[in-house]
């Protein structure tokens, strides 16, 4: 994604920040999250006077978006360093960083703790919590997905880029296509399958095949297998799934383990619902994401989980959606790249730690439905 | 019955080459939402696809990334004309995956908790630097 590929390339960027306390959030929940001033400390939203902020313009909600830096009792130091094209850049960061830390400098020792911080308030939790719960899904849910503990998941982490193309391709509208503006861009999301025995046959024979669950693998062509490369994305509808085929091939067997190959194709085509661009909205493209997949994966028997897993899928997109760019005539650079290319998204084991894990992009509030994503159900 | 015949590829890093003819039977009992599976000996009444052997051989009359295409459902190319081997996803999975100076953005020790990070500014007398992007900076943005 853009903004971390421009601002934390350099040496000097990462030597500023060891300064501070660094921390991460999603800024539709960040800024929703303002109403409920139980979430955190007393006062601090409060001297941070973000609570102020009045979302302008079409990103709305999403308005505040970049770098801010605070005394550690909310204290704004300095306006926040709003991303944008015309701000990201390492250059940009470093020098807003290199502002902060002067402001800082001459903060008065005796102000640079919180005074009467209640180390009893309730911590809220990362935000990995609240989608943890898979609100959405109902008290009565009896599926693994309600499940709090990540101890027996599977915790994929993927990436999504565009495969190298030959040469750009002058569009119709005159707006080149820009290739290389994606060309360096790469996207992230975490999958996870708190039961990943479903993935592993429960009589394993060298040479049989083991069909996923069409819910996962729907999970996977729906929410997954979406072009993020060039920024945020939409799921794909349930009836966009043309084709949602995968098998593990059991290649292996042991006392131990069980070794197995991944093969599969999906095709997920849709009529835009959603518009081009927030200038756009009522140009409907066709829309869609094609792949074949291999991998490979280990299922070590007593234990009940996979310490190997990996999953390529190869194939084409098609189309664009409002902010991934593939289509934009607001914000520079321009582009327009409906016509397709090629694209592809690695899964991996994720082998950090809990803590670090981001829930799927889908399950959050305001980018998706969480009941959508984690159902079981009949497609 | 219809059977098809596996043939499997050296595995990378295995250092070993070997080569299977089995028989698997493409038609197999559905069962619910679980996985199911084949056996080399059990017949069923769903059909169950198996990857063609095209798709498992990785044959293809065109290698590399896929052509693109115009798209509709038509005028759509059969994956299994493209045919992704294994040794071929190995090669996208380096590529798919962030370079070193990509990775770069992970140095940084990102706290997820606004409430951890408040605490662990006060103590040890530090500021907070918040970043804030559509979708989450860890993740999917």
């Amino acid at each position: 994604m853009l903004y971390r590929r421009y601002d934390f390339t350099t040496p000097e960027v990462l030597e500023a920040i060891k300064n501070f306390v660094p921390v991460a959030v999603e800024a539709r929940s960040w800024q929703g999250s303002f109403p409920d001033r139980e979430k955190y400390f007393p006062g601090f939203l409060d001297r941070t006077g973000l609570h102020l902020f009045e979302p302008e313009g079409t990103h709305g909600i999403n308005s505040l978006v970049g770098l801010f830096g605070f005394r550690p009792d909310g204290t704004l130091l300095k306006e926040g360093l709003v991303n944008s094209e015309t701000t990201t850049g390492s250059s940009s960061s470093l020098r807003y960083l290199n502002e902060l830390l002067l402001l800082w400098n001459e903060v008065p020792a005796e102000e640079r703790g919180f005074p009467g911080l209640d180390r009893t308030f309730p911590n809220p939790g990362s935000y990995w919590g609240p989608a943890a719960q898979a609100p959405g899904v109902g008290p009565n849910c009896d599926t693994p997905d309600c499940s709090l503990s990540l101890e027996s998941a599977l915790v994929l982490k993927s990436f999504t880029r565009d495969l190298p193309r030959d040469k750009d391709q002058p569009s119709e509208a005159g707006v080149p296509r820009r290739k290389d503006f994606f060309k360096d861009t790469s996207n992230s999301d975490f999958l996870l399958v708190r039961d990943p025995e479903v993935l592993v046959p429960q009589v394993p024979v060298v040479g049989s095949t083991h069909k996923w669950p069409e819910w996962l693998v729907t999970r996977l062509v729906r929410f997954h297998l979406v072009d993020n490369v060039g920024g945020l994305t939409m799921a794909f509808p349930v009836d966009a799934v043309r084709e949602a085929k995968v098998v593990s091939l059991v290649t292996r067997v042991t006392d131990q383990a069980i070794e197995m190959d991944i093969v599969g194709v999906t095709r997920a085509t849709t009529r835009s619902p959603w518009g081009l661009s927030q200038s756009r909205p009522n140009e409907l493209v066709e829309v869609g994401f094609a792949t074949e997949i291999r991998g490979q994966a280990r299922w070590l028997r007593q234990e009940k989980l996979f310490d190997e897993f990996r999953l390529t899928a190869i194939g084409n997109r098609w189309g664009g959606t409002p902010q991934n760019r593939r289509a934009e005539l607001e914000f520079l650079p321009h582009t327009n790249d409906l016509s397709g290319g090629p694209i592809g998204v690695h899964f991996r084991l994720f082998e950090g730690a809990e803590q670090d894990i981001v829930a799927p992009f889908f399950t959050w509030e305001g980018r998706g439905d969480p009941a959508d994503y984690w159902s079981r159900g009949p497609r | 019955m219809a059977s098809i015949e596996y043939l499997a590829l050296k595995r990378s890093g295995r250092g070993s080459l070997w080569v299977f003819r089995l028989l698997v039977f493409v038609l197999l009992a559905g069962t619910g939402c679980s996985g199911e599976d084949t056996e080399a000996s059990v017949s069923g009444a769903e059909e169950h696809w198996v990857p063609s052997q095209r798709v498992l051989a990785g044959k293809s009359p065109t290698r590399g990334p896929a052509r693109q295409w115009t798209p509709s459902d038509s005028q759509a190319r059969e994956l299994s004309e493209i045919g992704l081997s294994l040794e071929e996803a190995n090669r996208w999975a380096t590529f798919l995956q962030p370079t070193e100076q990509e990775s770069v953005w992970d140095s940084v020790d990102w706290r997820l908790s606004i409430w951890e990070a408040v605490v662990e500014a006060a103590d040890t007398g530090r500021p907070l630097l918040l970043f804030s992007m559509n979708g989450h900076p860890e993740g999917f943005t």
